[in-house]
């Protein structure tokens, strides 16, 4: 096959390549959420995965010039497109391989898997990454295309440490240039910083751990209240950080019958609801699962909500009004 | 009173002016139809009436004195229920009412909003009517040229300044009973209400224009409020020494305050500094059955226990004195007495009586 062939063939099928990628990255974040209900996307992916084609360029290099020995360069080639999750650990990258491998869209392959090979060779420090490469398994329709069977698809998987890492030695190490030379010096400290790399992903996991067993009554109570807004008010459009300091500030409150208090306190007072839901769409603090705690403390210790609230008292005031309780005076 | 999920429909407002110079009466201009509020304009003014409502010390449960065909509360029976032009003429003989019973010129004008709706689980009617003195401010305007400037409003009312409104809310606690009288529950808010005024100043508003006067049980309730409250600080874990500076207070709160009304919340906050202990005290009162509104305070039922303060010991001794003056009278102090078998010393209390004995029996 002629460098000309090659590319007519790629500048023909690229947009193919394109919405395959783009399958990829959706149907592993929907399984991601399926797996995983209260997960935020947004937050657990720290880099956009884009589907990414080489250049020309650098596929004729791979194809032609590296010496590889390919029978068909263009099928032999397996990372014409290629996705990136990078997320914040190594436990991060198990969850998603388990959605991969789980996935009936296609077969994998492990093609780069950092574990296996540091199992292999314990005393080295190297790169790491996982890389698979996705087959289609079908012919697949999407995005106004079908994708035939068999197109590649490779999908690399690192944590934001082994992506810096991965920055910074690209074209130094890894893919070594044929001629260029990088110092015994270098090598070693680049070594040297992968297995800090490695050192600090299990810090983070045992910091990760410890901040979880902390704040697990606050946790368990915001799903609790999670739960009942869903069930008393409607969906819920986000949680965001006025949660956490509520929360935080009402812990001795969060006892395990919260979810029976909660239930009982809304069969006495079967209005609040109709309130929190007539005022959502215009008032950010009745879209918050908070605000039903909210309405429970002021009914069940009006005084003491007031005097420990962490937010200012014109968000909670109108709760006090609504349970027609005294607002104390600050 | 149970204010919670308070609904406020039909708004309409009449303007009520004082006396004119010859002590006449200076007809009200009366509003025509129920005011177009906003949701947020009816947020405001139901934070007004629970505010008000709910105040440790201003709002009180009244009972009617009046029930005549002319009385308000016979008025208020035909707001509830009458459509939209009987509710204004009706809201308009309110106004009159109040330009009739404003006899003096020392008596301000003002606005009289009326207003219908619901409160309670579950819900009961109510009528409000609020007697709104109207005051003056500054608001900051953006002209067309984006400058700013500062508007001058001559006729604000109803703002956050309390001092300037009264309430009184019919609600219909019995909606069964045939005699109006028992079938509404009325409360009055008042700021000007004090010991000193409540058969002067304040009575106009209460008596002679909503009908109303303070109910016979208030001496009992105010026996009560003095017994229940004697328990709990009884009850309290605290040093001897604390529950004996409780007690005077409790005794300085009901003779020596001019506050008009004696409550739980009013007595918590003023003496009570930790948040929970208010609470527990709040639940203890509620508990024991005592109401969540202040009651008038009457201290008919209460002379001779507000007499003489008594101190009695383990070991028989009393010692009584003066209620009122017997913090100054008294000094007492918890001290350290012979230690018992296990080495621990006993708790002593060590009195001194600010002067020589008169007498012995």
């Amino acid at each position: 096959m002629s460098e000309a062939h090659f590319l007519e063939r790629w500048h023909k099928e690229r947009d193919l390549y394109r919405a395959w990628a783009t399958f990829v990255r959706e149907e592993i974040e929907r399984d991601l959420v399926r797996l995983q209900p209260e997960l935020n996307l947004d937050a657990f992916v720290k880099i956009a995965a884009v589907p990414r084609l080489k250049t020309d360029d650098s596929l004729l290099g791979k194809a032609f010039y590296r010496g590889k020995p390919y029978e068909d360069p263009y099928v032999d080639i397996e990372d014409k497109v290629g996705l990136r999750f990078v997320v914040l650990l190594t436990e991060d990258i198990r969850k998603l391989q388990t959605v991969i491998e789980a996935s009936t869209h296609w077969t994998w392959s492990l093609d780069r898997d950092f574990e296996a090979e540091r199992d292999a060779k314990p005393l080295e420090f190297v790169y790491q990454s996982k890389h698979f490469v996705l087959k289609a398994k079908q012919d697949t329709a999407t995005g106004g295309v079908v994708v035939p069977i068999g197109t590649p698809c490779e999908v690399q998987l690192r944590t934001l440490l082994q992506h810096a890492h991965s920055e910074l030695t690209h074209d130094n190490i890894y893919k070594r240039e044929p001629g260029s030379t990088v110092t015994k010096r270098v090598e070693r400290t680049v070594a040297k910083s992968m297995a800090l790399i490695e050192a600090v992903d299990d810090y983070f996991v045992v910091a990760l751990r410890e901040l979880e067993s902390a704040t697990e009554v606050e946790r368990a109570a915001l799903a609790t209240l999670t739960e009942a807004y869903t069930k008393y008010v409607g969906p819920l459009t986000g949680v965001d950080k006025s949660n956490a300091l509520v929360l935080h500030a009402f812990k001795p409150a969060l006892t395990a019958d919260l979810r029976d208090r909660l239930e009982s306190f809304f069969m006495k007072h079967e209005f609040v609801p109709g309130h929190v839901r007539a005022r959502a769409p215009t008032q950010y603090i009745f879209r918050q699962p908070w605000v039903l705690l909210a309405y429970l403390l002021v009914h069940e210790a009006p005084r003491s909500t007031a005097a420990r609230w962490p937010l200012t008292p014109e968000e909670i005031k109108p709760i006090y009004v609504d349970l027609a309780k005294p607002f104390p005076a600050r | 009173m149970e204010l919670m999920n308070l609904q406020v429909q039909d708004v309409i407002l009449h303007e009520v002016f004082k006396r004119g110079n010859d002590q006449a009466i200076v007809r009200p201009e009366y509003g025509a139809e129920t005011e177009d509020l906003t949701a947020e304009a009816l947020d405001a003014l139901r934070d007004r009436v629970v505010a008000a409502m709910t105040s440790s010390t201003r709002c009180v449960l009244m009972s009617i004195t009046k029930s005549s065909p002319e009385s308000m509360v016979s008025r208020v029976a035909a707001l509830i229920s009458g459509d939209a032009a009987l509710y204004q003429r009706e809201s308009c003989g309110v106004a009159d009412k109040l330009a009739d019973e404003q006899k003096f010129r020392n008596i301000p004008g003002g606005v009289v909003v009326i207003f219908r709706g619901t409160a309670g689980a579950p819900a009961r009617r109510l009528v409000g009517i609020i007697k709104a003195e109207v005051h003056n401010g500054f608001m900051r305007e953006k002209e067309q040229d984006g400058k700013a400037t500062l508007k001058f409003l001559k006729s604000l009312m109803l703002t956050a300044q309390t001092k300037l409104y009264k309430i009184g809310l019919f609600v219909e606690t019995a909606p069964d009973h045939a005699d109006l009288a028992q079938r509404w529950s009325p409360y009055i808010y008042d700021e000007n209400l004090t010991v000193a005024n409540r058969y002067e100043a304040a009575k106009y508003f209460y008596d002679g224009f909503l009908g109303l006067g303070f109910p016979e049980s208030s001496a009992r309730q105010t026996r009560q409020f003095h017994e229940h409250t004697k328990t709990f600080i009884q009850s309290m874990n605290v040093p001897e020494e604390e529950k004996v500076v409780l007690h005077n207070a409790l005794v300085t709160y009901l003779k020596a305050d001019q506050t008009p009304t004696v409550g739980i919340a009013s007595f918590a906050e003023s003496y009570f500094g930790d948040v929970d202990v208010q609470e527990a005290y709040s639940a203890h009162m509620i508990a024991q059955g005592f109401p969540e509104v202040p009651v008038n305070k009457d201290l008919r039922d209460l002379d001779s226990a507000l007499r003489l303060r008594r101190l009695n010991f383990h070991n028989k001794v009393k010692v009584s004195g003066p209620a009122a003056e017997f913090e100054k009278l008294v000094k007492i102090e918890l001290i350290d007495g012979d230690p018992d078998a296990a080495g621990v010393p006993s708790k002593w209390t060590r009195l001194t009586i600010k002067d020589r004995i008169s007498g012995q029996d």
